[in-house]
């Protein structure tokens, strides 16, 4: 092992060689490094049991820090680390999702150039062949925070001068900077601190939705949230997004409206806008927020999403700093330069034929760029285009040679946070295939000699560290004292929004909260996991307000032609709760091609239709319903015995004791644990980031689109949304099984499948379920799911070879068969390993973390034993918003939630 | 109120072109011995089995790749498979009703019919057993719902109304078997008695388990059958109200409800009765049998069965009235999805098959018309088939959950296995008539001796 230098302690030794095992273990092949076998075996190292190491994630360029946990050399279930800021011991759903990709058999395994299969000296050999030009060699990447890779950039800047260089995210902060620096001259990035937050007013913004920046986002959100006194969040926007979820107060809202909005927020805080009439509603709207926000000097602030014009934001740093808000500012990591306008620049240089070589570097513009740009076209137009990414996509299919990069869990990697903290991290297996590091690229690039040891790259960059520090780095994944230091604001000027005048339908591009800008879109766990708001799976729609749907005479699944700007793309329309009239809304990130069996011909290419603004919207006649988990169902019986809603400090109606003939002994002071679960409606944002947590866990099949339409959804958990218009109020409920106590599916199950423990957990035994199914027909609460056929071992990865998914699976779960029914089980496995445990160092069984606990960003899931009344979900039961889900059936739910409470508009 | 042109004769139970006792044994024996099978039986013969065929692939397909070839799903959890077993050990309720109730009720009229009746309960109740295992996931365990001695050491849940049903069915078939036989017995000696080929003398000669005619063996057969009859008043109330039960004895609305066992019973009379005339019809016109299977025959199913569309519509009524009277919210929800959810149009026509259709019967014409009969008859055993797969949909898809209400759509596969039973029916049947003399000749005999007095 050349690369194993002296700065490499004899910890980082063992952890590679745990690499390497891990490798020999998952059978992919021998290692080429030599390897060191255990002579005497480290202590506590079983095979079997799970080991946890610290290591990141990127997403969107930004790093993110998890925990992996790692059994037989096998990365099994990411987790969040607790020590890094944009994680805070929670994940997302994009953390977890991106596990799957490492086991991806559509992953790219060779290098690809045009004579066909060819390794990466051949590779080399062609990028050298003709020295490149310094000012004919271009390089896109997306966003790059890595120390490491932008000190690589510049040298390469340094080794071919005048050498073009492109970071580009389709989803990007150019009008964010723009509007700072309409407002103050400075292009910044505003960062919310919302655990100092009272009132909070988002215009079409997102903050709780998905983003590279959400756990922190909502976790800082949520701390609030249970802080008294309550605060209170206003939301307009287009569409419903998470965010507008958990709003105390809401209003759909066109682009036209927001600006309006802006400019009377602007005269209600002192400024001068233009006095335009505003709807009644969006009135009532902009006097209670600028009230509040005016009352709640220093502790509120106004927030406007990325996508909103640069003067919104203009607009918002000026309100924001007359607010004395609670928001610091910070410069873009990796450089401040407007994305859209480089990749612009680099289209055109490219079709004007000012460029022989051009490398892309994990980005995807021939899908996600502007379709006027015509990318595909700029990259025949050049003669050498060398792509390099980790699963096929446009680029790399168009491009001439094809670099596969390895999983960012196979290499070692260092990124800065949104904070600006620098995490290191290490790699937790070795390479499945014959890939490279992003930052193996960027050295072939400069040397065609260069090898592949992102290792000594990294270990390079922070050289300042001793071995210690580095160790220790490693070891967290965080350099400490790393963050960048919040900047403040110059003073700035009032600009304002121009409103634009209302024609037709507008449309909203917004990025898919599973898929994002389409990065996802192989994922197959991202594809099946729905839609927060419209529950849909594996596709997109265009959603539309019901007036908007009758007006245009269509209904729920016609096939419609959206068409803007000499472009359309086709989709099924749905009405969706909470949207604008006048505003259609299409997730990006579906309609790939050439991708893989996973992401092809799902949903329709909406960057496509980028930059748009109006629409036109014809129907085809055809028609296809969406698939989607959740029917829309206005129910007329009363919400409240399973969706509550409580205004702050009110309590729920104690239950009436439902009278018995059969003992029922209290759990409290039983002699074993007694596992309950709490969840706290007040602060889940839907992200599902619990869904695919649970899923990747517990060994849930991906079932694909077909049975997903048959609706024959697979995930343990599910997340409702509720809209309760009575109080004018809307939440998510995550619906695990409820573990009754009195659980309805097992007095009906023939064969006693269905049993209970002394721990009060209502187990399924696969091995003696022989499917009746008679227990998800009398279970209320509809938790279970059937394995209608054999799907663990159907792949849904076309003629790919879906062996390796069989890597991830958990060792100490059961792996379904065909015909057997199957449901959430409190993560039984921990509790056995806790039990284990206990039982071999004579101690009391510790703290159990569920697998969706452990994920949720904003700490809603509550679990452990109420048998001990100390304990924080004894505590939790005790709350005054506590209830049980249809408590009246005398089910006794173990699982039990807290009530979604809205901050409303006080009765005085 | 018997219709005028029934009356016409003193004989009330056979016609006049029935007159020595040894026309009985002729007209139900001729088919039987002496004729050729027609080209047309031949055709039912090859249709039915052409459809058995196609229908028995699509369980083994379903054996093979599981549940998911069905239109089932997560919510809707059961499907055709759970209907078409209630419906058709539904049609097998009749059979023995007019065998057992009839004959201890001294009703002899049911001579000419008990036979082909209890075939067909023995038929029924056979394509009924089908599903329980078929509907499965793992088929191959379904034997774990029997207690067995066990390395395991578990014994199924005496609770599940899936373990009472299971040996309900169980002593339902076993039981049927055992009367048909019985019945059968004097019958089969006579065909042994007749002349014939060797081969079909040897197999009644089999069958007749040296049946003599001894006063002794008639004494004892007649006292065996009536005992039999006697259990199995109880037994057929007992099947049907506890295929009742896998509904009732759960807590889902919809289902919970108290009134389902009788209300099954009922409805199983019902179908049943609706297929007995089908049968009858058929049987009567291919095997020339008019002379003992006559119009008043007819006449009296015909008002059992408008007796059983009456209770039919009170036992909807009920279920109306309990659900609104209860005020439980999920209970009116089941009821306003009934008439208002997607599946009305089924529920409309269920309505109206079990419950409109039938009243025709009080025209007293229509009692004895066989175009009359045929089409009432199909539209309550469409009718019931179309309330036993209701009974599922409404209530799995619309639970206490409303984010996992999810409507049912059934695929090919459920369509060919119910196709596939329904032609194995009509094949077995094919089959009966052409092995077995398809009315009871003794007991028929004795009819007409009592009448001729």
């Amino acid at each position: 092992m050349s690369s194993v230098s002296a700065t490499l302690d004899r910890r980082a030794i063992l952890r590679m060689i745990a690499a390497g095992a891990a490798a020999s273990v998952a059978g992919c092949k021998a290692p080429n490094a030599k390897i060191y076998p255990y002579v005497n075996q480290p202590e506590n190292a079983l095979p079997g049991s799970i080991v946890r190491y610290a290591t990141a994630v990127p997403f969107a360029g930004y790093g993110r820090g998890v925990t992996g946990l790692v059994t037989d050399g096998r990365p099994i279930k990411l987790e969040g680390l607790a020590g890094h800021p944009a994680s805070l011991g929670a994940t997302d759903l994009f953390t977890e999702t991106a596990l799957l990709d490492l086991y991806d058999p559509q992953r790219l395994q060779t290098v690809t150039g045009p004579p066909g299969v060819a390794d990466w000296q051949s590779a080399a050999g062609a990028i050298h062949a003709r020295p490149p030009q310094s000012n004919r060699l271009a390089l896109l990447t997306g966003r790059v925070t890595s120390p490491t890779m932008l000190a690589m950039i510049e040298a390469l800047r340094a080794r071919y001068p005048g050498f073009r260089y492109v970071a580009w995210e389709p989803i990007n902060d150019d009008n964010a900077l723009a509007g700072a620096e309409q407002a103050t001259g400075k292009r910044m990035l505003a960062r919310p601190r919302f655990e100092a937050a009272d009132v909070v007013v988002a215009i079409g913004a997102d903050p709780l939705g998905p983003g590279p920046d959400q756990v922190a986002l909502a976790r800082a959100w949520a701390t609030r949230r249970r802080a008294g006194p309550p605060p209170r969040l206003y939301v307009a926007e287009p569409s419903l997004t998470n965010t507008g979820t958990m709003a105390d107060r809401r209003t759909p809202a066109t682009s036209a409206d927001l600006a309006r909005l802006c400019h009377r927020l602007a005269t209600l805080l002192g400024g001068e806008g233009i006095t335009g009439r505003l709807t009644p509603p969006l009135d009532d709207f902009a006097t209670h927020a600028a009230r509040d926000l005016l009352v709640a000097r220093g502790r509120a602030m106004i927030l406007v999403g990325p996508r909103q014009p640069p003067a919104m934001h203009a607009f918002a740093a000026w309100a924001n700093a007359r607010l004395a808000a609670p928001i610091d500012w910070a410069a873009p990591i990796g450089g401040d330069a407007p994305m859209g306008q480089g990749l612009t620049q680099l289209s055109a240089a490219l079709h004007a034929g000012e460029i022989d070589t051009l490398v892309v570097l994990d980005s995807n513009p021939v899908y996600a760029a502007p379709a006027e740009l015509d990318f595909a076209g700029a990259i025949k137009r050049t003669p050498m285009t060398i792509a390099a990414s980790m699963l096929p996509t446009e680029t790399s299919q168009a491009a001439d040679w094809i670099l596969p990069l390895s999983h960012p869990l196979e290499e070692w990697n260092d990124w800065r946070a949104p904070d600006g903290t620098a995490t290191i991290a290490q790699p937790l297996v070795d390479r499945f295939y014959d890939t490279r590091a992003a930052s193996d690229v960027l050295a072939l690039l400069a040397d065609p000699a260069a090898d592949a040891d992102s290792h000594r790259r990294v270990r390079q960059t922070w050289a300042t560290l001793d071995g210690k520090a580095w160790s220790a780095a490693v070891a967290s994944a965080v350099v400490p004292d790393s963050a960048g230091t919040p900047r403040s604001m110059p003073a700035a000027g009032l600009a304002l929004p121009t409103v634009a005048p209302v024609r037709g339908l507008e449309l909203e591009l917004r990025p898919s909260p599973t898929l994002w800008d389409g990065r996802r879109a192989s994922n197959a766990w991202a594809q099946e996991c729905p839609d927060p708001i419209t529950k849909e799976v594996w596709g997109s729609s265009a959603r539309l307000n019901g007036a908007d749907m009758a007006a245009l005479g269509l209904k729920d699944g016609d096939i419609v032609d959206l068409h803007a700007g000499g472009r359309s793309i086709r989709l099924p329309v749905r009405i969706t709760a909470g949207q604008a009239k006048g505003v259609v809304t299409v997730l990006t990130g579906y309609g790939r091609s050439r991708s893989g069996a996973v992401a092809d011909g799902v949903g329709a290419n909406a960057w496509a239709l980028a930059k748009a603004g109006d629409i036109a919207i014809t129907a085809t006649g055809e028609r296809r319903p969406t698939i989607s988990t959740e029917k829309q169902f206005v129910l007329d019986g009363d919400l409240a015995k399973i969706f509550p809603i409580l205004a702050p400090g009110e309590a729920m109606p104690k239950p009436k004791p439902e009278p018995s003939l059969l003992p029922n002994p209290p759990a409290k002071g039983a002699a074993a644990p007694q596992w309950a679960m709490v969840i706290d409606t007040d602060v889940c944002i839907g992200c599902n980031a619990c869904v695919v947590a649970c899923q990747a866990e517990n060994n849930v099949p991906v079932i694909g689109p077909d049975e997903m339409a048959m609706g024959r959804d697979m995930h343990w958990l599910r997340v409702d949304r509720y809209d309760v218009e009575e109080k004018d109020a809307s939440g998510f409920q995550p619906v695990p099984c409820m573990q009754c106590e009195k659980a309805p599916c097992e007095p009906v199950c023939p064969v006693e499948a269905s049993v209970h423990n002394s721990e009060g957990l209502n187990l399924q035994v696969y091995n003696r379920c022989i499917g009746t199914r008679t227990c998800q027909a009398n279970c209320p609460y509809k938790v279970r799911r059937f394995n209608f056929f054999d799907y663990s071992e159907r792949s849904v990865w076309g003629d790919a070879d879906d062996a390796s998914i069989t890597a991830q699976r958990n060792p100490d779960v059961t792996v379904r068969g065909r015909g057997v029914m199957e449901k959430c089980t409190y993560c039984i496995q921990r509790i056995s390993a806790a039990e284990h445990d206990a039982d071999a160092n004579h101690t009391p069984v510790g703290e159990v973390v569920t697998a969706c606990q452990a994920a949720c960003p904003t700490q809603a899931i509550t679990f452990g034993s109420i048998a001990d009344e100390d304990s924080i979900v004894s505590a939790k039961k005790a709350d005054p918003r506590h209830y049980g889900l249809l408590e009246d059936l005398g089910t006794k739910p173990r699982t039990t939630y807290l009530a979604r409470t809205i901050n409303g508009e006080d009765e005085a | 109120m018997t219709a005028a042109h029934v009356r016409d004769t003193d004989r009330r139970w056979t016609l006049p072109s029935v007159n020595a006792l040894g026309d009985v044994t002729e007209t139900v024996l001729a088919p039987l011995m002496d004729r050729r099978a027609g080209k047309k039986y031949w055709l039912a013969v090859a249709v039915s089995l052409v459809i058995t065929v196609i229908g028995f692939a699509a369980m083994g397909f379903s054996f093979v790749y599981g549940p998911g070839l069905w239109g089932n799903n997560t919510a809707v959890v059961w499907g055709f498979p759970i209907a078409n077993y209630v419906w058709w050990i539904g049609i097998g309720n009749a059979g023995t009703l007019i065998s057992s109730l009839l004959l201890l009720t001294r009703q002899k009229w049911r001579a000419s019919i008990n036979r082909f009746a209890e075939a067909m309960t023995l038929f029924a109740v056979s394509m009924a057993g089908i599903f329980p295992i078929l509907h499965l996931g793992r088929q191959i365990y379904f034997y774990w719902m029997a207690p067995y001695p066990n390395t395991m050491g578990v014994w199924p849940q005496w609770r599940s109304a899936l373990v009472w049903d299971f040996w309900a069915i169980v002593c339902y078939l076993l039981f049927s078997i055992l009367f048909f036989y019985v019945g059968l017995l004097p019958d089969v000696a006579a065909l042994r008695d007749r002349p014939g080929k060797r081969g079909w003398r040897l197999f009644y000669g089999f069958l007749a388990m040296g049946w003599q005619g001894t006063p002794r063996q008639w004494q004892l057969q007649d006292r065996l059958h009536h005992a039999l009859a006697v259990l199995a008043v109880p037994l057929v109330c007992s099947v049907h109200s506890i295929v009742g039960f896998d509904f009732a004895a759960s807590m889902m609305p919809g289902w919970i409800e108290s009134l389902f066992p009788p209300y099954f019973v009922v409805g199983a009379l019902f179908s049943g009765f609706a297929m007995v005339v089908l049968i009858a019809l058929t049987l009567r016109w291919a095997m020339g049998l008019e002379g003992i299977i006559v119009p008043r025959h007819f006449d009296a199913i015909a008002r059992i069965i408008v007796a059983s569309a009456i209770v039919m519509g009170a036992s909807y009524a009920m279920e109306w009235f309990s659900a609104f009277w209860s005020g439980d919210p999920d209970e009116l929800r089941v009821v306003g999805f009934e008439f208002t959810g997607p599946y009305w149009p089924l529920y409309y026509a269920m309505l109206a098959c079990n419950v409109a259709i039938p009243q025709l019967f009080w025209v007293p014409k229509l009692r004895t018309n066989a175009w009359a009969l045929t089409g009432i008859s199909l539209a309550v055993l469409v009718g019931m088939w179309l309330e036993r797969i209701l009974i599922i949909m409404e209530t799995l898809s619309t639970g206490y959950e409303p984010s996992f209400w999810r409507l049912y759509s059934a695929t090919f596969v459920d369509f060919a296995i119910l196709a596939g039973t329904l032609a194995a029916f009509v094949l077995l049947f094919l089959i009966f008539a052409r092995l077995l003399p398809v009315c009871s000749m003794y007991e028929t005999r004795e009819l007409l001796a009592e009448e001729r007095r």
